[in-house]
């Protein structure tokens, strides 16, 4: 029942992800009209973000826009004369954002996480964010930030609309200018460390880069220009920009362009960093951190807070009283006051602080599934599963580089006699009952069920048990059995099979059992899990071999935004190796791939020039039928959904949905609409 | 006349008393200590099983069953149904409750699987040197008999621990005596020198003890390559620290040198030309024969729970070679102690021998106490 | 006695650099540096770096450089401003992070060491007089249970059994009251209830390796001659024990403190990871494993120093309480 849901889900996802790549070129898309959002999921509604309609609250009682109310300690401020009415904080009543959801909620009470500190940036930077555009469950995109967006004919203008009346944590206002200063001030001169990203560059016919063009119409309205049409624009914003904006009147302080490379070595010092640069990296890129660094989360650091220190024992965001979105009653967002974070040395002390009860929201693993039934009733908890977009669990996936320096090995792993022997070697049912204690069935590296490319076929290719045909392959591929039991190479010298992973992949017990399986067909294998700098080290140098449960195992949200686990786009994933070198590179470095690995470097760069959704998709689908033959990423276990333990109390917790970065990992619960009940 | 013999007994017994060596005193006396024997025995009896391990354990390192994961201890009847017909395990079932689905063990009373004596089971080198596959004993195929359970692999936790223990018992002792020599000769020369040499050493001495274990590990564990068996790996590195950890013995012993080199016997020993090799070993040392036993005693237990501590952080020995440190790191999850309390069995073996290292040096201190 | 603190505090200075420079080197051994460890866990979370992100943020550290140059600006930025360098992780001055762990760390390392030798002396010395009684047995069994059980194991047993009995299994040193509002005099129940399982796990190994050493060391000096003459003498039992015997058994005891200094100052990593505790152990072993050169190598470092301190205080002591050896170096 629950995997139907699921399935359902994984549809939508993948059909829709690529529809919205034509939005304005083919079908219903026209010069004026945004993107027609299709039939609303549970989770969440979409806005009318519709150009010039001022957006209604309704109000059941008086029919007309109701009245906005606010958080009671927000309320003891303005009648205390220390804040601004609530209205005044909110944009102009018909810009304000509504947030549809299962049950309207009430004010109050904090949520509690565990954290590793700054490490965890991420963590609360994930789940407190507000990009220009956002996600839906669905997988396509709808304004957060924007009010709504126009595009032309061929995408190569798109116009965004902002909200009147928006305003920083601190007040100020929210205007276009934000926009382009962090394009042009921040973004362009690399300001915070990170080379520009690639949503905004866009390659046209013959092969030439281009970058986009930000131009001001007005306070709330703003144009993006590209040489050539870019028809993914705001996808691949929402995926790698996120947020497109920076407070301009906090920066003109602080950057050294505007006060001076000394003073701006001062201000860092006064802030605590060590210089200029670094200041410019931690308040223009992790600026969530920062403490009196303004945004337009729902949640802020403020720089008064005792607690406000995110790498302290106890880290504490609080309520922005700016935040510029209510719910279907006018009430202005987020529910819940603020968000506390524990900090923990040892992730068995997250397990007992949510057995008993101090946490709120959590991912845990299956291996204590048990241990945690036996405490729900005493922390007061229970369980959701999230679906997972991996093509199999991810220590049970194993990479074979393509393009391994030796050469003998070289040829062994671009044969796919080679890696049927190692996929079929391998009793699944044994090995899933043992990892997964039961939980996760023996499975192919293959899309999850539902997904874009997925048949069942694949899924089941190669997983029976059958060791003597491995052996039959493996002698097919030209080993000779040696004297010690294992196979050699045919001139006679040794092969072994060398498996490389990272220390905290928690791999040892599948690449125990993979050792025992390959040892009894005759594949003489060693095991070394490495720090994970080391294995991205060795990666980048092309020195890794065989890589279990990669720091980047497949994985495909939308093999067409992106793609990079399963497609050579540069140097990421361990079964490409090098090949992704020389597609970044255009050719000068690398390895230049053969057979049908360059098919599919060939079809990508076909994907990237194709403006039209449906010939994006019979792309994709040709790419994954590539995958399919080749079973390039070797899987031996179903990816499970990830578990969650939340307090029974929260309300709005979206049941189904799915764990992906594209939707910011817990983000897409949307926890400004998480309440108590 | 009876008299005379019992006076003549009693004075040969004397006599034997007064001519026996400094060692049979020793042993005598430490025959006397009842909690060093019993310890002796105790270790004997580990290191007995140890040596036997691969015959005693019904189970090998690397017998993965994906049935009896995380399986309770079976139990051993004897009685069914009322008969007798010696001891004996069922059949063991996996079932996950329908509602929480928890896993559950529960006997299948249909199946009776017969312990039996000297059976037949995997393959193995008996002292690395004669192969066969006679285990003391087992059950037949299909039936599982879990004295101390199953791990999260489905290994059998009794065979783990017992070949465990050949690596916990044999590897630290190379440690530890290495510590120990070095901690003595090199303290003994800066206390018996002093002056210039004591000062070299003990800012050598200083600057050892600052140093970080830690990267040093990370270092050497990265840097051997992935071929070389686990386990010798293992030693190579508690080879290499130890040549670092011998300070703290040496600081000690450095202090005893210093405040008995003016003792006059020593004096009057040097004036008589004794070579000061021969001063220390045989009239220094035995000064202090007793803090040394005491330490090289807590040195060995000491090296055993460092053991542990580096399997902690995952810098020591790796399934699926085995080690006790090995167990208990698997134990150190609040999974394993709540709902598989079984995996805590071998902490009660590292405190039996750590407990047992420990009385016998306090046997051997008294033993070696001349003036009781 | 004047000369010889001298000449050991002349002595300091070169064993000092000595000490940074291994250190130094031995922390950049581990292949990779705190970027690379940096990069995998920002891109693990989604972050994406290309390589001019990563060499750009390399040069930014200062990471392109040897190690020999990079420990050369450390060491002149040490000597001539007083400067640490900065804690890559924590995005701060090194002396910042140390110090606002150091109170606490001191805190409660002191304590633990005076819970340990208030409960190991009087346990020696029983034990050392009424050899073999029965009170003898129990007290050293249960020094030695303490010793023999692996501390990071024990910890989270107490801590489970804590939660199992009480609901509470009492992680870190402070309540979530106390993180919020400080700790006050209201609160200091909560604190001292934290402290309940440090004490016993890091306490009682500690505890066994004292008593075992005050023991054998109080049943060598009884023994001896001056002791018989003593009492031969008249001088009562009291005077005898704790002022001459208890003396010189204190020998070792004191040798040893050297080494607790420099604990005191980083605490015992591994049970303080396990029990969540905010001393600098844990931060040390981050450092460590990160490559956080310059926040490691100052902890290491400055316990390097303290070590050298506590070597020099604790021999300064032992000639103080051993008569012979100042009159040793007083004639040799």
């Amino acid at each position: 029942m629950k995997s139907r849901v699921i399935a359902l889900l994984m549809i939508a996802v993948m059909l829709v992800g690529m529809l919205t790549g034509c939005a304005g070129t083919a079908g219903t898309g026209s010069q004026t009209q945004p993107t027609k959002a299709p039939e609303p999921t549970k989770a969440s509604q979409p806005t009318e973000a519709v150009k010039a309609t001022p957006t209604t609250i309704p109000d059941s009682k008086t029919g007309s826009t109701s009245k906005f109310t606010e958080a009671p300690d927000l309320k003891a401020l303005v009648d205390a004369g220390k804040l601004p009415s609530v209205e005044k904080r909110l944009p102009d009543p018909g810009d304000i954002m509504v947030e549809y959801m299962d049950s309207v909620g009430k004010y109050g009470e904090a949520f509690t996480f565990t954290y590793s500190g700054k490490n965890a940036q991420w963590f609360y930077g994930k789940i407190t964010e507000e990009p220009l555009f956002r996600f839906k469950t669905d997988g396509t995109i709808e304004p957060n930030v924007a009010k709504g967006f126009d595009v032309n004919e061929d995408a190569t203008v798109y116009t965004v609309y902002l909200r009147k009346g928006m305003k920083w944590s601190d007040g100020m206002p929210f205007t276009a200018d934000d926009v382009l200063f962090f394009y042009y001030e921040m973004c362009i001169p690399e300001t915070f460390g990170k080379s520009l990203w690639d949503c905004f560059k866009v390659k046209d016919a013959q092969g030439n880069e281009s970058i986009a063009e930000f131009e001001k119409v007005d306070d709330y309205t703003f144009k993006v220009k590209f040489q050539a049409p870019k028809p993914t624009f705001l996808e691949e914003l929402a995926i790698n920009g996120k947020w497109c904006f920076a407070p301009a009147h906090w920066y003109k302080q602080i950057l050294p362009k505007f006060i001076g490379e000394e003073e701006a070595n001062k201000k860092a010092k006064e802030m605590g960093y060590s210089d200029a640069v670094a200041m410019g990296k931690e308040t223009g890129y992790y600026y969530w951190n920062v403490p009196g660094r303004p945004t337009l989360r729902p949640w802020i650091v403020f720089e008064n807070s005792p607690n406000n220190d995110c790498d302290g024992d106890y880290f504490v965001m609080e309520r922005n009283p700016y935040y510029w979105k209510v719910d279907e009653k006018g009430q202005q967002l987020p529910y819940i006051d603020e968000l506390r974070f524990i900090k923990v040395s040892d992730p068995q002390q997250t397990l007992l602080k949510i057995l008993d009860g101090t946490v709120d929201v959590a991912a845990v693993a299956y291996a204590d599934y048990d241990v945690l039934v036996e405490n729900m009733e005493r922390g007061g908890y229970e369980f959701v599963e999230w679906a997972s977009v991996s093509w199999a669990d991810l220590v049970s996936q194993l990479h074979l580089n393509q393009t391994v320096k030796d050469e003998k090995k070289r040829a062994l792993f671009q044969n796919p006699d080679f890696r049927q022997a190692l996929s079929i070697a391998v009793d699944r049912e044994e090995y899933a009952e043992i990892i997964s204690d039961g939980f996760a069935q023996g499975r192919q590296a293959a899309p999850a069920k539902g997904a874009m490319g997925y048949t069942e076929e694949w899924a089941n290719k190669w997983t029976e048990y059958n060791p003597e045909k491995a052996k039959q392959l493996l002698e097919s591929c030209g080993l000779v059995m040696g004297a010690d039991g294992y196979y050699d190479f045919a001139d006679g010298t040794d092969f072994v099979l060398n498996i490389q992973t990272f220390t905290d992949a928690n791999a040892d017990d599948s690449a125990e059992l993979l050792m025992k399986y390959f040892g009894e067909v005759g594949i003489k294998t060693t095991y070394k899990p490495v720090d994970r700098s080391v294995l991205d080290n060795m990666t980048t140098s092309n020195d890794h071999e065989a890589v279990l449960a990669p720091v980047t195992p497949a994985t495909t949200f939308s093999i067409i935004l992106r793609p990079d686990t399963v497609v050579p786009v540069r140097n990421y994933a361990p079964w490409y190796g090098a090949v992704g070198n020389w597609v970044a590179s255009n050719g000068k470095e690398g390895v230049e791939p053969t057979g049908d690995l360059k098919k599919l470097c060939e079809l990508y760069d076909q994907l990237r020039a194709a403006v039209n959704a449906k010939e994006k998709e019979k792309i994709a689908l040709e790419m994954l039928k590539l995958h399919e033959k080749n079973i390039w990423v070797i899987g031996y276990m179903e990816a499970l959904p990830t578990l969650i333990v939340k307090d029974k109390k929260i309300k709005n917790f979206p049941e189904n949905s799915i764990f992906c970065d594209e939707f910011r990992d817990f983000g897409i619960a949307h926890f400004q609409c998480l309440y108590y009940e | 006349m009876v008299l005379q013999n019992v006076m003549d007994r009693n004075k040969r017994k004397e006599e034997e008393y007064y001519l026996a060596s400094q060692w049979t005193l020793m042993r005598r006396k430490f025959k006397k200590h009842k909690l060093a024997m019993a310890s002796l025995w105790v270790l004997g009896f580990l290191y007995f099983v140890a040596l036997f391990g691969n015959f005693i354990a019904p189970y090998n390192l690397v017998a993965y069953n994906s049935k009896i994961v995380n399986a309770p201890p079976t139990k051993i009847h004897m009685f069914h149904e009322g008969k007798y017909i010696g001891p004996f395990v069922y059949g063991i079932k996996m079932e996950r409750d329908p509602v929480s689905k928890r896993k559950m063990y529960i006997e299948n009373k249909d199946e009776i699987y017969k312990i039996k004596w000297f059976t037949h089971g995997s393959e193995y080198k008996l002292f690395g040197l004669i192969k066969t596959d006679i285990h003391l004993f087992g059950v037949e195929q299909g039936g599982v008999v879990l004295l101390m359970g199953a791990d999260s692999m489905g290994r059998d936790l009794f065979s783990r621990m017992i070949l465990g223990s050949q690596v916990s018992l044999t590897v630290p002792f190379a440690g530890a005596i290495i510590s120990f020599v070095l901690g003595i000769i090199i303290g003994g020369i800066a206390g018996y020198f002093g002056g210039a040499i004591d000062s070299v050493i003990s800012r050598i001495i200083e600057v050892l003890s600052a140093l970080p274990t830690i990267p040093l590990w990370m270092a050497l564990s990265a840097s051997i390559p992935p071929d070389i068996p686990v386990v010798r790996v293992y030693l190579y590195i508690t080879i290499i620290v130890s040549f670092i950890s011998w300070t703290g013995l040496a600081r000690i012993v450095r202090g005893k040198f210093i405040s008995m080199r003016k003792e006059d016997y020593i004096m009057a020993a040097r004036i008589a030309g004794v070579s000061t090799w021969k001063i220390i070993i045989k009239h220094m040392v035995p000064g202090f024969m007793s803090y040394l036993i005491v330490s090289l005693t807590l040195g060995i237990p000491g090296m055993i729970i460092g053991e542990t501590s580096m399997s902690f952080l995952g810098l020591g020995i790796r399934s699926p070679a085995t080690s006790w440190g090995v167990l208990l790191q698997e134990a150190q999850e609040i999974t394993s102690i709540a709902m598989h309390p079984w995996k805590l069995i071998p902490l009660f073996a590292v405190i039996i021998t750590v407990l047992a290292f420990n009385f016998i040096g306090d046997g051997l201190r008294d033993a070696a106490d001349p003036y009781k | 006695m004047r000369d010889y603190i001298l000449k050991r505090i002349l002595m300091f200075i070169p064993t000092v650099l000595l000490m940074s420079v291994i250190v130094f080197f031995i922390i950049q051994l581990p292949p990779g540096d705190y970027i690379t460890s940096y990069v995998s866990r920002m891109s693990a979370e989604g972050e994406v770096f290309t390589s001019e992100d990563i060499a750009r943020l390399r040069e930014q550290y200062g990471l392109d450089k040897p190690w020999y140059i990079q420990y050369f600006k450390w060491m002149k930025n040490i000597i001539t401003e007083g400067d640490f360098g900065y804690s890559f992780a924590y995005n701060r001055p090194v002396w910042t992070v140390i110090m606002s762990r150091l109170p606490l760390t001191v805190t409660v390392t002191l304590i633990i060491m005076i819970f340990t030798y208030l409960v190991s002396l009087p346990i020696g010395l029983y034990s050392a007089l009424h050899q073999y009684s029965v009170g003898d047995f129990i007290f050293t069994g249960i020094g030695f249970l303490g010793l023999a059980t692996p501390n990071f194991l024990l910890a989270i047993i107490l801590m489970f059994a804590s939660f199992k009995l009480t609901g509470d299994p009492l992680i870190g040193l402070f309540s979530e009251e106390i993180l919020r509002e400080g700790l006050k005099l209201s609160n200091l129940g909560s604190f001292l209830k934290h402290l309940i399982i440090p004490i016993v796990v890091i306490g009682t190994s500690n505890t066994c390796g004292v008593i075992r050493t005050i023991r054998a060391q109080m049943l060598d000096e009884i023994t001896r001659q001056y002791v018989l003459t003593a009492r031969a003498k008249g001088v009562s039992e009291n005077t005898i024990i704790y002022k001459y015997c208890l003396r010189a058994a204190l020998n070792p005891v004191v040798s040893g403190l050297a080494g607790s200094l420099s604990s005191l100052f980083s605490g015992s990593t591994i049970s303080a990871i396990v029990m969540n505790m905010a001393i600098l152990g844990p931060v040390l072993y981050e450092a460590l494993k990160t490559q956080d050169m310059y926040l490691a190598g100052t902890i290491l470092l400055t316990q390097g120093i303290l070590v050298v301190i506590g070597t020099l205080l604790s021999d300064i002591v032992l000639a103080w309480l051993d008569p012979r050896i100042r009159y040793a170096e007083r004639s040799s």
